[in-house]
């Protein structure tokens, strides 16, 4: 096969496959990195996933990489896979803006401890990616530089809060992206976009470099076409790093081996709560049929109980808004970003500069953080919030003594209409009732297709795995995959 | 502009340095016409849902009904804490929002977590927590390394001499 032919076919090749193509010439990075570029100008215009292309820095590295195979350097596993970056995660010399007005102008001088990663293994970052502002979202409308469209449904929204990275992945304008989740903002986008999202436990993945929404909560992780592309991927980014005081010193376990093991014997838990009135029957019935084709690969599937899965909404949105207005006052309009012109004192400045250079949501959010945590109400929300936080991670901890893995849905609907909940906080917030309690626990999960709707839309199911339980979370959600496309 | 380096896309039409420009979160904003009562009624979508298995797991009624409204005044005071400047218009949207997501989260009142100590960070929960070696918290030999370059940093601030910030008078007369 010659070079031009492989690359013609890129898609249908693994990650692994692309790198192992250009360390041995059969795969041209540059050839690689253009299609993904081109595409990118053909489709992009009406999706919106990218707030920034960095088109000449991309091809420089391509032909750099395609120079030192040539020469026959060593090269990592990764070489010449073109990649994208949630705009929540800084890149050195690169603007970032958080999908937020407050940040308009700044580039970070430092890099990402997991980009930095995916760099070394060879990856070429295309560009960031549109989010909600500061990751707060659902459905990618929080964007101060616009709505995200969802590449299967152009009037629905692709989910959030890193709805470019899914939709990038969906779109085939990248062929693996980073994003966040902090309380479904990886997971939920895959289910919606048709696309695997992995929700990493925390502390496997180092968060310096991501700017901060809730620190007790925000992990990063990768979005891939599929199973054994993510784990590819989550290989490179984990691992212990001395920048991050919450990362694990744990040894990274080869993903892609791991996921490949049968699931014959595996036990998999399915928790009723998960599957009460308010889901969708189409995402109901697609979830139930990845259970049964489980069963008939060998799994042993038992019912098992999260009794305090309710809890979970109010609970995330009282911890995740108390850190986040925390984090969020260093945006003063001082270091870095936006300053309001003309303030007369410094509490001024600050005022405006905030006022002007936050999205609603975002400020709703700092609101309501700022309450939770001010005298008097401190030991009725937030340390309440934080009581209860204990009892949703026993309810997981208890579960998986019975079972290797939780499946569920990832989502109650498959991707909703632009602006069908812009007007409603609450029902806005409650797209992420299957994924904040994984969040809140600190587990793992990976959301992987598992069907399309009589609309068309794609249905994710979600499977949660113990604490650093990646390896396992990845081989079960292998058996599921590939349900979308028979569908 | 898919050919220019970093060529970023222009932010959402919302003009914030003109102070005097009219805000999009009035009252009569289609965005803020509230639905439904939110004490009173279940909102619409999965919320619904919430509600059911609640109904179905539980017997005591939501105790919502002792919570107080945040009143305006209240909203102000944390605004101003959290050095927002709320707009008049912007001012009783968010308490209505405020209201609306505190009296959601008031059904954490059903649960008597009294004696479960406040979970903070993932670690105290992993196996290793119990010996005291919480896992993803260890402690780093505090030996001084190098940190960013003061130029590069210097370089984002909106005003700056170079050596340091610089804002506006920080002490009134």
């Amino acid at each position: 096969m010659n070079a031009e032919t492989k690359s013609a076919t890129a898609t249908s090749l693994t990650l692994r496959e692309l790198g192992e193509g250009v360390i041995s010439g059969e795969v041209k990075a540059a050839e690689l990195v253009n299609g993904y570029l081109e595409r990118i100008a053909a489709r992009d215009p009406e999706i919106h996933a990218y707030l920034s292309v960095a088109s000449e820095s991309a091809r420089r590295t391509a032909e750099d990489l395609d120079a030192a195979a040539r020469r026959g350097d060593p090269l990592g596993p990764l070489a010449g896979v073109p990649v994208g970056v949630k705009d929540v995660i800084a890149i050195e010399g690169m603007a970032a803006t958080a999908g937020s007005r407050i940040l308009e102008g700044y580039t970070p001088p430092y890099t990402a401890t997991a980009v930095r990663r995916l760099k070394e293994a060879g990856a070429v970052v295309l560009g960031k990616l549109n989010c909600d502002e500061f990751a707060m979202g659902s459905s990618n409308e929080n964007s101060a530089y616009g709505v995200v469209r969802n590449p299967a449904a152009l009037d629905r929204v692709p989910g959030g809060s890193s709805g470019g990275s899914a939709a990038a992945v969906a779109a085939e304008m990248a062929a693996a992206t980073l994003g966040t989740d902090t309380g479904g903002s990886i997971r939920q986008p895959a289910s919606f976009c048709g696309v695997v999202g992995v929700l990493p436990t925390y502390g496997r993945v180092s968060r310096y470099g991501l700017i901060a929404f809730a620190s007790s909560l925000d992990r990063i992780g990768p979005f891939a076409r599929t199973v054994e592309d993510a784990a590819t991927v989550l290989g490179v980014i984990a691992g212990h790093d001395p920048l991050d005081a919450t990362s694990s010193e744990r040894p990274v376990p080869d993903y892609v081996a791991e996921s490949q093991i049968p699931v014959e014997g595996l036990r998999v838990g399915v928790p009723a709560e998960y599957f009460s009135e308010g889901l969708d029957t189409e995402v109901k019935l697609a979830v139930e049929k990845a259970i049964d084709s489980l069963r008939a690969q060998g799994c042993v599937i038992t019912r098992v109980s999260l009794p305090h899965t309710r809890y979970a909404v109010p609970t995330y949105y009282v911890l995740a808004t108390a850190e986040a207005s925390a984090n969020l006052e260093r945006f003063d309009g001082v270091r870095y970003g936006y300053r309001a012109p003309g303030a007369k004192t410094l509490s001024e400045m600050y005022r405006e500069t905030r006022e002007c250079g936050f999205g609603r949501e975002v400020k709703r959010r700092i609101l309501l953080g700022t309450y939770v945590l001010s005298a008097g109400y401190y030991d009725a929300y937030y340390r309440k919030a934080q009581q209860v936080r204990r009892v949703l991670a026993e309810d997981f901890l208890k579960a998986f003594t019975k079972v290797d893995v939780i499946v569920t849905p990832t989502a109650p609907t498959p991707a909703f209409r632009i602006g069908e909940k812009t007007d409603d906080p609450v029902s806005m917030y409650l797209a992420d009732i299957y994924t904040v309690t994984a969040s809140l626990a600190g587990i793992c999960g990976v959301s992987v297709p598992c069907g399309i709707s009589s609309e068309g839309l794609p249905i994710g199911a979600q499977v949660l795995g113990p604490h650093f339980g990646e390896g396992t979370v990845f081989r079960a959600a292998r058996a599921i995959e590939g349900l979308a496309v028979q569908a | 502009m898919y050919g220019a380096e970093q060529g970023k896309a222009a932010p959402a039409e919302r003009d914030c340095v003109e102070r005097e420009a009219p805000r999009s979160t009035t009252a009569d904003d289609p965005l803020y016409t509230r639905k439904y009562d939110v004490k009173h009624e279940a909102p619409p979508g999965p919320h619904v849902a919430c509600a059911l298995i609640m109904t179905e797991q539980t017997t005591e009624p939501k105790s919502t009904s002792t919570r107080q409204e945040v009143s305006e005044e209240q909203v102000r005071q944390v605004a101003a804490l959290a050095n927002l400047e709320l707009t008049p218009e912007e001012l009783p949207a968010m308490g209505r929002d405020l209201n609306a997501i505190l009296g959601y989260i008031a059904q954490l009142n059903e649960l008597d977590v009294a004696k479960v100590a406040p979970m903070a960070q993932v670690s105290e929960i992993l196996p290793d927590a119990a010996r005291g070696e919480a896992e993803g918290t260890p402690l780093r030999e505090d030996t001084p390394v190098p940190c960013l370059e003061r130029a590069p940093v210097m370089q984002a601030a909106p005003e700056t001499d170079g050596a340091f910030f610089k804002v506006p008078q920080v002490i009134g007369r």
